[in-house]
């Protein structure tokens, strides 16, 4: 039974009483939207821009637009739908890859990123349709929304990119391309040490144990499908030689 | 019985606009809750300390609000609602002002912890010249302010000082129009706003464009019969509201002046600008400091969202006179709302767009939004613009606008046709390729009134104008408005255009905004819509097919 009440400012109201909505609604509408209350009869949400994109890079598997067709007791505003379906069309047209690169399909916004000063203070790097870049993703992610209204998807597996020295003059190393592995390993990391280890693997201040590596391992065993390897053998000298992709 | 309201913890009530009873239950919601938004579908309100407050002050009873609630609630009344309502209910009348002698007021204070409260608090204690039995005194001229700070502390005054009685003026309002000839006859909800207000003293009244506020002025000064100071937006408005005092009243012409830079007289009504009150030289309000020096009984601040925030002090040395705000929006994108409540007044009257336009009294307006593709020369630019505000100027000039007015002109050939923008550069330009004449703030006062008088006597069908024609411009008969540029998202500035169309006539109204596709105005445009979608408005989203 329908259980929702969508109106033209963006404003979801929603039955607590009604089975459906909080067995099946209520956790998707908070990861979609703001909550504006959550009480005993009618719970309150607004659709944002922002919140739309959060909801589609948590619960990238649920097509939100037709979860609200289906579950509105009225018919959905039309400038609600137009919004939405706008909103929509703009999420995957920039999407980050690893912890420093994004991939921006279409071409017009490529060029809008390329002759942005603000963005173009944290990007080091154009490779085609990849940016790489320095910094907070969390910045370039705000600049982008509101200076090219295009959000960032995050991949599902919001893997970073990885080296991984194994302690017997081998580094696995986890990027977007072979190059880029490469790239990261001769033109960013002089040399590979404990601290760039620490830096790269996000575990800034613990000690990097065996326990820890083995975790690694087999965090990238399961990741390492959508992204490429390659072994490197480290010599005594660390000049590096790529032997494997 | 028919139960129809959904009562929450939070103390915001609903209403369903599909139940029978929806009208006698919406009239007496209003009564002692705020209407926080009012779609089609259902109208949510919130108890609030201040709304409680107001209906003290109109003489409801606690139990008269507990009775309505539990009486029509679908469920059980929250018991933290019941508790919430008689908290505030027996705050009020904790905190009196009363006057004490020439030189100080009594602030008395019945409860020995507030008491305490109030001399550890470090603004406030700055206004207390000194303890006596069972409260303060303090100074005349702190009393609006006082008000002001114990407000924002949740404390409420009760105010038993009254007001200065101005000097008397006898005026009525006319039967027939002295201009038109027509009837005059005061709507039911002019009435109830400013009945509402009278008998209080003071108060904010929140009402849509077109539907009449100059007459709920003219009405509450009438009701006063004193001297009155009407203080408004712009130079076109004071006028306005000249012609209107003299169409509708039996005032003669000596007794009402214009303050202006021409003018430095007063006559029993006197109309100025916000501009002129606050206008301060060698750091002293020359004009202000002459205004208070007369005898006011009645203040009237028109369009009270506009006023300038170096008025709020201002306001406050007007504590002995009785005031009335009028407002279409009460959104001020400074945020401080507040601060027009503890220094004029509550908001006593509130009633919803759709509401007044389901009556009759506004005009039904079709709102679109019209993304514009950009050329392929601007689009190019676009997107090799440096930075925001770059982008910003190519979205905002893109020549296929132009293309678009112009279609719309033709599509409504015949019509009263406002064209509003924000950038006099843009509308210049434009003015130019389509020979429509451009009003805007560097214009002299004459030159803008010359092109609204053509437009109000069907001399002109179309009118190019800048953002001072947001507010208080009174051209009956626009049919359509088309917006080119806007000031970023304000939700205030959309609401007060689309106001342009809503003075009743009889064919629909249109209200177009021209949103140059795939930029940053479709975004800026997504916040401004906020306030009137909340008020029911639905606005309808196409795309224009261009010529790239």
């Amino acid at each position: 039974m329908e259980s929702l009440t969508i109106m033209p400012n963006f404003i979801i109201m929603a039955e607590v009483s009604n089975r459906n909505y909080m067995d099946n609604l209520y956790g998707i509408l908070r990861c979609y939207c703001e909550v504006i209350a959550n009480v005993e009869h009618i719970d309150s949400y607004r659709i944002t821009p922002e919140s739309f994109w959060k909801g589609m890079n948590s619960v990238p598997d649920v097509d939100f637009i037709q979860l609200l067709k289906d579950n509105t007791k009225m018919e959905i505003p039309k400038n609600v739908i137009t919004d939405l379906d706008n909103f929509k069309s703009k999420f995957g047209i920039i999407t980050l890859i690893g912890d420093d690169c994004l991939k921006v399909k279409n071409e017009d916004i490529l060029t809008e990123i390329k002759n942005n000063t603000k963005l173009n203070e944290m990007i080091y790097e154009y490779e085609d349709d990849l940016i790489f870049f320095e910094g907070d993703i969390n910045t370039i992610q705000k600049i982008l929304q509101n200076d090219l209204s295009c959000p960032v998807k995050f991949r599902a597996s919001k893997v970073k990119s990885y080296i991984l020295d194994d302690g017997l003059n081998h580094c696995l190393v986890k990027a977007v391309s072979p190059d880029r592995a490469l790239k990261l390993l001769y033109g960013k990391h002089n040399t590979i040490n404990e601290e760039n280890l620490r830096s790269l693997m996000n575990y800034k201040k613990a000690d990097i144990t065996d326990e820890v590596i083995n975790d690694f391992m087999k965090y990238l065993i399961t990741n390492i499908n959508k992204h490429f390897v390659c072994m490197i053998q480290v010599s005594d000298d660390a000049n590096r030689k790529a032997v494997k992709y | 019985m028919n139960r129809s309201l959904i009562i929450q913890s939070d103390n915001t009530v609903m209403l369903l606009t599909s139940d029978p009873m929806f009208d006698s239950v919406k009239n007496e919601l209003i009564k002692f809750s705020e209407i926080k938004m009012s779609p089609d579908t259902m109208y949510v309100y919130e108890i609030t300390a201040l709304s409680i407050w107001n209906a003290i002050a109109i003489g409801i009873e606690k139990d008269y609000i507990i009775n309505m609630l539990n009486d029509n609630s679908i469920h059980p009344v929250p018991a933290s609602v019941v508790n919430y309502i008689s908290k505030w209910y027996n705050s009020y009348g904790v905190v009196v002002l009363e006057a004490h002698n020439d030189k100080h007021f009594f602030l008395r204070v019945s409860e020995a912890n507030l008491r305490i409260k109030l001399k550890e608090n470090s603004v406030i204690s700055t206004m207390l010249c000194e303890e006596v039995k069972d409260g303060f005194l303090i100074q005349p001229n702190h009393r609006g302010e006082i008000k002001s700070v114990l407000m924002k502390n949740n404390v409420s005054v009760n105010d038993k000082i009254g007001y200065s009685a101005g000097n008397e003026l006898s005026f009525k309002i006319r039967s027939v129009h002295l201009t038109k000839n027509f009837d005059i006859e005061i709507r039911y909800y002019q009435e109830e706003s400013c009945s509402a207000v009278f008998s209080a003293g003071n108060g904010v009244v929140v009402l849509p464009c077109g539907s009449g506020k100059t007459m709920v002025g003219i009405r509450f000064a009438e009701m006063c019969q004193t001297t009155t100071l009407i203080v408004t937006n712009s130079a076109a408005s004071v006028k306005q509201w000249k012609q209107s005092l003299l169409d509708f009243t039996d005032l003669t012409e000596d007794q009402i002046s214009c303050y202006d830079a021409n003018n430095k007289t007063f006559a029993p009504v006197t109309i100025c600008t916000y501009h002129m009150l606050a206008y301060k030289s060698k750091g002293e309000f020359i004009h202000f400091n002459r205004f208070i020096q007369q005898s006011w009984g009645a203040l009237i601040l028109d369009e009270v969202h506009l006023m300038p925030a170096n008025m709020f002090r201002i306001v406050a040395s007007f504590q002995a006179t009785k005031r009335l705000a009028l407002t279409a929006t009460f959104v001020r994108e400074d945020g401080r709302e507040k601060d027009i409540f503890t220094l004029i007044g509550p908001k006593r009257y509130d009633k919803p767009w759709k509401d007044l336009e389901a009556q009759g009294y506004i005009a039904s307006v079709n709102l679109k939004e019209l993304r514009v593709p950009l050329t392929k020369k601007d689009k190019k630019s676009y997107l090799e613009a440096k930075n925001y505000q770059d982008k910003l100027d190519i979205a905002v000039m893109s020549e296929n606008k132009v293309e678009a007015i112009r279609f719309l002109l033709a599509k409504h050939k015949g019509e009263k046709i406002l064209i509003i923008g924000q950038f006099v550069d843009q509308l210049e330009v434009i003015s130019g390729m389509l020979n429509i004449p451009v009003v805007h703030g560097q214009n002299s006062d004459k030159e803008r009134e010359f092109y609204y008088d053509k437009m109000r006597s069907d001399n002109i069908n179309e009118l190019i104008a800048s953002s001072i024609a947001n507010a208080a411009l009174d051209i009956p008969g626009i049919s359509v408005v088309i917006q080119i540029s806007f000031l970023g998202g304000s939700r205030n500035e959309e609401a007060q255009r689309v106001g342009r169309a809503t003075r009743p006539k009889d064919c629909p109204a249109y209200f177009y905004t021209l949103v140059s596709k795939d930029t940053m105005e479709e975004a800026q445009n997504f916040n401004r819509q906020q306030f009137l979608t909340g008020e029911g408005y639905k606005y309808e989203i196409q795309e224009m097919a261009m010529v790239a």
